[in-house]
Protein backbone atom coordinates (compact mmCIF):
# COMPACT_ATOMS: atom_id res chain seq x y z
CA UNK A 1 0.00 0.00 0.00
CA UNK A 2 1.09 3.39 -1.15
CA UNK A 3 2.15 5.91 2.11
CA UNK A 4 -0.36 8.19 0.07
CA UNK A 5 -3.03 5.77 0.91
CA UNK A 6 -2.27 5.27 4.24
CA UNK A 7 -2.37 9.05 5.26
CA UNK A 8 -5.71 8.84 3.44
CA UNK A 9 -6.74 6.48 6.13
CA UNK A 10 -5.94 8.43 8.76
CA UNK A 11 -7.28 11.28 7.13
CA UNK A 12 -10.79 9.13 6.86
CA UNK A 13 -10.35 7.90 10.25
CA UNK A 14 -10.02 11.49 11.79
CA UNK A 15 -12.81 12.67 9.85
CA UNK A 16 -15.41 9.84 10.74
CA UNK A 17 -14.46 10.11 14.47
CA UNK A 18 -14.76 14.31 14.15
CA UNK A 19 -18.01 14.09 12.93
CA UNK A 20 -18.97 11.04 15.47
CA UNK A 21 -18.05 13.57 18.10
CA UNK A 22 -19.92 16.43 16.79
CA UNK A 23 -23.12 14.44 16.22
CA UNK A 24 -22.85 13.16 19.80
CA UNK A 25 -26.38 11.39 20.65
CA UNK A 26 -28.71 10.84 17.02
CA UNK A 27 -32.43 11.19 18.61
CA UNK A 28 -35.15 10.29 16.51
CA UNK A 29 -38.78 9.57 16.31
CA UNK A 30 -39.42 6.57 14.49
CA UNK A 31 -41.74 7.33 11.65
CA UNK A 32 -45.15 5.70 11.11
CA UNK A 33 -46.05 6.00 7.78
CA UNK A 34 -42.79 5.34 6.57
CA UNK A 35 -42.65 2.06 8.31
CA UNK A 36 -46.23 0.88 7.17
CA UNK A 37 -44.53 1.72 3.60
CA UNK A 38 -41.90 -0.16 4.68
CA UNK A 39 -43.67 -2.96 5.77
CA UNK A 40 -45.38 -2.93 2.27
CA UNK A 41 -42.53 -3.15 0.57
CA UNK A 42 -41.38 -5.99 2.06
CA UNK A 43 -44.25 -7.73 1.99
CA UNK A 44 -44.84 -8.22 5.37
CA UNK A 45 -48.26 -8.41 7.30
CA UNK A 46 -47.57 -8.63 10.96
CA UNK A 47 -50.37 -6.68 12.02
CA UNK A 48 -48.15 -6.03 15.27
CA UNK A 49 -46.13 -3.37 13.23
CA UNK A 50 -49.51 -1.91 11.57
CA UNK A 51 -52.23 -1.89 13.98
CA UNK A 52 -52.27 -0.97 17.46
CA UNK A 53 -54.97 -2.68 18.55
CA UNK A 54 -53.35 -5.93 17.39
CA UNK A 55 -50.19 -5.10 18.92
CA UNK A 56 -51.69 -4.08 22.12
CA UNK A 57 -53.52 -8.01 22.31
CA UNK A 58 -49.69 -9.38 21.65
CA UNK A 59 -48.77 -7.30 24.80
CA UNK A 60 -47.18 -4.65 23.17
CA UNK A 61 -47.89 -1.08 24.52
CA UNK A 62 -48.27 0.31 20.53
CA UNK A 63 -47.09 -1.02 17.06
CA UNK A 64 -44.04 -2.56 17.06
CA UNK A 65 -40.70 -1.38 15.18
CA UNK A 66 -40.25 -4.51 12.69
CA UNK A 67 -36.81 -5.37 13.33
CA UNK A 68 -36.60 -6.16 9.60
CA UNK A 69 -36.38 -2.37 9.71
CA UNK A 70 -33.42 -2.34 12.25
CA UNK A 71 -30.55 -1.52 9.83
CA UNK A 72 -32.68 1.00 7.65
CA UNK A 73 -33.09 2.70 10.99
CA UNK A 74 -29.60 3.13 11.31
CA UNK A 75 -28.62 3.70 7.72
CA UNK A 76 -29.39 7.69 7.83
CA UNK A 77 -27.04 8.17 10.52
CA UNK A 78 -24.57 6.28 8.98
CA UNK A 79 -24.91 8.80 6.11
CA UNK A 80 -24.87 11.94 8.18
CA UNK A 81 -21.41 10.63 9.36
CA UNK A 82 -20.23 10.22 6.04
CA UNK A 83 -21.64 13.99 4.92
CA UNK A 84 -21.04 15.82 7.47
CA UNK A 85 -19.68 19.25 6.64
CA UNK A 86 -20.16 18.92 3.32
CA UNK A 87 -19.13 16.31 0.10
CA UNK A 88 -15.41 16.60 1.54
CA UNK A 89 -14.96 13.04 2.24
CA UNK A 90 -16.39 11.55 -1.00
CA UNK A 91 -15.11 14.28 -3.26
CA UNK A 92 -11.32 14.14 -1.73
CA UNK A 93 -10.79 10.73 -0.08
CA UNK A 94 -13.44 8.00 -0.45
CA UNK A 95 -13.76 6.14 -4.11
CA UNK A 96 -16.24 3.58 -3.16
CA UNK A 97 -18.17 3.12 0.06
CA UNK A 98 -20.02 -0.22 1.03
CA UNK A 99 -22.13 -2.13 3.87
CA UNK A 100 -20.40 -5.49 3.61
CA UNK A 101 -22.15 -7.46 6.54
CA UNK A 102 -23.73 -6.58 10.40
CA UNK A 103 -24.25 -8.33 13.48
CA UNK A 104 -27.02 -7.57 14.87
CA UNK A 105 -28.86 -7.76 19.01
CA UNK A 106 -32.08 -7.29 19.87
CA UNK A 107 -32.81 -6.93 22.78
CA UNK A 108 -35.72 -5.18 23.24
CA UNK A 109 -38.54 -4.47 21.53
CA UNK A 110 -39.00 -1.36 20.01
CA UNK A 111 -42.66 0.18 19.86
CA UNK A 112 -43.77 3.44 18.17
CA UNK A 113 -44.68 7.21 19.42
CA UNK A 114 -41.54 7.13 21.55
CA UNK A 115 -38.22 8.41 21.13
CA UNK A 116 -34.77 7.02 20.72
CA UNK A 117 -31.16 7.44 20.35
CA UNK A 118 -28.24 6.18 18.51
CA UNK A 119 -25.06 6.03 20.14
CA UNK A 120 -21.92 5.80 18.30
CA UNK A 121 -18.49 3.91 18.30
CA UNK A 122 -15.80 3.46 15.48
CA UNK A 123 -13.58 1.34 15.20
CA UNK A 124 -10.21 1.58 14.11
CA UNK A 125 -9.70 1.35 9.84
CA UNK A 126 -7.82 -2.13 9.18
CA UNK A 127 -6.69 -2.66 5.85
CA UNK A 128 -8.13 -5.76 3.37
CA UNK A 129 -7.89 -7.22 -0.11
CA UNK A 130 -10.60 -8.40 -2.47
CA UNK A 131 -11.85 -9.18 -5.98
CA UNK A 132 -11.90 -5.08 -6.31
CA UNK A 133 -8.25 -4.56 -4.90
CA UNK A 134 -7.51 -2.85 -1.98
CA UNK A 135 -10.28 -1.76 1.10
CA UNK A 136 -10.40 -0.28 4.52
CA UNK A 137 -12.71 -1.68 7.20
CA UNK A 138 -14.27 0.61 9.70
CA UNK A 139 -16.98 -1.06 12.08
CA UNK A 140 -19.64 1.35 13.17
CA UNK A 141 -21.09 0.35 16.55
CA UNK A 142 -24.50 1.76 16.60
CA UNK A 143 -26.66 1.36 19.65
CA UNK A 144 -29.58 2.20 19.80
CA UNK A 145 -31.40 3.30 23.03
CA UNK A 146 -34.92 4.27 24.43
CA UNK A 147 -36.24 7.17 26.46
CA UNK A 148 -34.64 5.82 29.75
CA UNK A 149 -31.42 5.41 28.13
CA UNK A 150 -32.00 1.39 28.08
CA UNK A 151 -30.31 -0.98 24.64
CA UNK A 152 -33.03 -1.57 22.47
CA UNK A 153 -30.73 -2.93 20.19
CA UNK A 154 -26.88 -3.12 18.62
CA UNK A 155 -25.91 -2.77 14.92
CA UNK A 156 -22.31 -3.54 14.44
CA UNK A 157 -22.54 -2.11 10.63
CA UNK A 158 -19.29 -3.10 8.70
CA UNK A 159 -18.16 -1.24 5.83
CA UNK A 160 -15.61 -0.93 3.25
CA UNK A 161 -14.27 1.99 2.24
CA UNK A 162 -12.14 2.34 -1.30
CA UNK A 163 -9.68 4.94 -0.84
CA UNK B 1 -42.73 -20.04 24.01
CA UNK B 2 -42.35 -21.95 20.82
CA UNK B 3 -44.82 -24.08 20.04
CA UNK B 4 -43.76 -26.26 16.99
CA UNK B 5 -41.15 -29.30 16.99
CA UNK B 6 -37.66 -28.20 16.15
CA UNK B 7 -35.03 -30.13 16.17
CA UNK B 8 -30.80 -30.17 15.40
CA UNK B 9 -30.87 -30.27 12.00
CA UNK B 10 -33.83 -29.24 11.15
CA UNK B 11 -34.78 -27.22 7.51
CA UNK B 12 -36.01 -23.70 7.69
CA UNK B 13 -38.23 -23.23 5.14
CA UNK B 14 -37.08 -21.53 2.22
CA UNK B 15 -37.73 -17.83 1.16
CA UNK B 16 -38.11 -16.54 -2.28
CA UNK B 17 -37.97 -12.66 -3.46
CA UNK B 18 -37.16 -11.12 -6.21
CA UNK B 19 -35.81 -7.40 -5.94
CA UNK B 20 -37.88 -5.24 -7.77
CA UNK B 21 -36.87 -2.55 -9.52
CA UNK B 22 -39.58 -0.28 -8.92
CA UNK B 23 -39.73 -1.55 -5.07
CA UNK B 24 -36.03 -1.22 -4.69
CA UNK B 25 -36.32 2.49 -6.34
CA UNK B 26 -39.19 3.32 -3.81
CA UNK B 27 -36.99 1.74 -1.24
CA UNK B 28 -34.05 3.99 -1.48
CA UNK B 29 -36.48 6.68 -2.03
CA UNK B 30 -37.85 5.79 1.73
CA UNK B 31 -34.36 4.86 3.24
CA UNK B 32 -32.96 8.49 1.68
CA UNK B 33 -30.36 6.42 0.12
CA UNK B 34 -27.55 8.71 -1.35
CA UNK B 35 -24.65 5.98 -1.80
CA UNK B 36 -23.72 6.18 -5.70
CA UNK B 37 -23.68 2.15 -5.00
CA UNK B 38 -26.94 2.20 -5.22
CA UNK B 39 -28.06 4.53 -7.43
CA UNK B 40 -25.93 5.34 -10.25
CA UNK B 41 -24.72 3.19 -13.06
CA UNK B 42 -22.44 4.95 -14.03
CA UNK B 43 -21.20 5.34 -11.33
CA UNK B 44 -20.64 1.48 -10.71
CA UNK B 45 -19.93 0.58 -14.10
CA UNK B 46 -16.21 2.76 -13.34
CA UNK B 47 -15.96 0.21 -10.69
CA UNK B 48 -16.85 -2.69 -12.28
CA UNK B 49 -20.22 -3.75 -11.10
CA UNK B 50 -22.95 -4.66 -13.97
CA UNK B 51 -25.68 -2.25 -12.24
CA UNK B 52 -26.13 -0.59 -9.37
CA UNK B 53 -26.05 -2.73 -6.42
CA UNK B 54 -28.83 -3.54 -3.78
CA UNK B 55 -28.51 -1.88 -0.80
CA UNK B 56 -27.25 -3.97 2.09
CA UNK B 57 -29.92 -2.82 4.05
CA UNK B 58 -32.46 -4.14 2.07
CA UNK B 59 -31.36 -7.23 1.47
CA UNK B 60 -30.86 -7.52 5.62
CA UNK B 61 -34.65 -6.66 5.74
CA UNK B 62 -35.85 -10.14 4.55
CA UNK B 63 -33.80 -12.08 7.14
CA UNK B 64 -35.86 -11.01 10.30
CA UNK B 65 -38.64 -11.13 8.26
CA UNK B 66 -38.33 -15.17 7.04
CA UNK B 67 -37.49 -15.89 10.15
CA UNK B 68 -40.33 -14.16 12.58
CA UNK B 69 -42.47 -15.59 9.82
CA UNK B 70 -41.04 -19.24 10.44
CA UNK B 71 -41.11 -18.61 14.31
CA UNK B 72 -45.17 -17.80 13.73
CA UNK B 73 -44.78 -13.77 14.40
CA UNK B 74 -43.24 -14.31 17.90
CA UNK B 75 -40.54 -11.07 18.06
CA UNK B 76 -39.49 -11.92 21.39
CA UNK B 77 -37.19 -14.69 20.36
CA UNK B 78 -34.75 -12.98 17.83
CA UNK B 79 -32.27 -12.57 19.76
CA UNK B 80 -29.34 -11.78 17.28
CA UNK B 81 -28.58 -11.66 13.52
CA UNK B 82 -25.23 -11.33 11.62
CA UNK B 83 -25.27 -11.40 7.79
CA UNK B 84 -22.14 -10.82 5.35
CA UNK B 85 -22.62 -9.86 2.26
CA UNK B 86 -20.54 -12.17 0.17
CA UNK B 87 -22.00 -10.94 -3.73
CA UNK B 88 -23.58 -8.15 -5.25
CA UNK B 89 -27.24 -8.94 -6.20
CA UNK B 90 -28.77 -6.21 -8.23
CA UNK B 91 -32.03 -5.24 -9.71
CA UNK B 92 -34.21 -8.15 -10.62
CA UNK B 93 -32.54 -10.72 -9.22
CA UNK B 94 -34.35 -13.53 -7.75
CA UNK B 95 -32.72 -14.85 -4.56
CA UNK B 96 -33.55 -17.89 -2.22
CA UNK B 97 -33.24 -17.85 1.34
CA UNK B 98 -32.24 -21.49 2.97
CA UNK B 99 -31.28 -21.97 6.79
CA UNK B 100 -31.43 -25.14 9.29
CA UNK B 101 -31.06 -25.38 13.25
CA UNK B 102 -27.32 -26.16 14.00
CA UNK B 103 -27.36 -26.20 17.58
CA UNK B 104 -30.21 -25.90 20.66
CA UNK B 105 -29.07 -25.41 24.09
CA UNK B 106 -31.16 -25.22 27.27
CA UNK B 107 -30.23 -22.06 28.84
CA UNK B 108 -31.87 -20.87 32.30
CA UNK B 109 -35.64 -21.47 31.75
CA UNK B 110 -34.92 -20.83 28.42
CA UNK B 111 -34.20 -23.12 25.31
CA UNK B 112 -31.69 -21.20 22.87
CA UNK B 113 -31.82 -21.62 19.03
CA UNK B 114 -28.75 -21.11 17.01
CA UNK B 115 -29.51 -21.36 13.02
CA UNK B 116 -27.39 -20.87 9.26
CA UNK B 117 -28.04 -19.22 6.79
CA UNK B 118 -27.29 -18.97 3.03
CA UNK B 119 -28.83 -16.70 0.47
CA UNK B 120 -28.57 -17.74 -3.22
CA UNK B 121 -29.46 -16.19 -6.98
CA UNK B 122 -31.93 -18.55 -8.31
CA UNK B 123 -29.20 -21.46 -10.35
CA UNK B 124 -26.29 -18.77 -9.68
CA UNK B 125 -24.09 -18.22 -6.95
CA UNK B 126 -24.20 -17.25 -3.29
CA UNK B 127 -24.45 -13.49 -2.25
CA UNK B 128 -24.74 -13.55 1.45
CA UNK B 129 -24.69 -16.52 4.70
CA UNK B 130 -24.97 -15.61 8.24
CA UNK B 131 -26.55 -16.65 11.82
CA UNK B 132 -29.57 -17.01 13.75
CA UNK B 133 -30.18 -16.92 17.30
CA UNK B 134 -33.28 -17.34 18.86
CA UNK B 135 -33.89 -17.55 22.56
CA UNK B 136 -37.31 -19.08 23.60
CA UNK B 137 -39.11 -19.03 27.18
CA UNK B 138 -40.16 -22.16 28.21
Amino acid sequence: MTENNISKAEELNRQLKKNVEEIGLYEFKPDDKEITKFCDLIGDDNLIYLDNIAANKAGFEGKVIPPSYMTSLTNPLVQLILTKGGPHLFSKLVKAFIHVGSEIEFLKPMTMNKKYKIKTELSEPIKKSGKKGVYYNIIFKLSVLDENNIICAVDNHDCFFKL
Amino acid sequence: MITKKIEIGQEIPSFKVKMEKKTYKQYNKLAKEINPMHLSKLYVHRLGYDDILIAGNFLFSFVPKWIIDWIDGNINALSSITIKFENPVYPNDEIIFNGKIIDIKQEDNRKVVHCEYQAEKINDKRVMNGTVKLSFSK
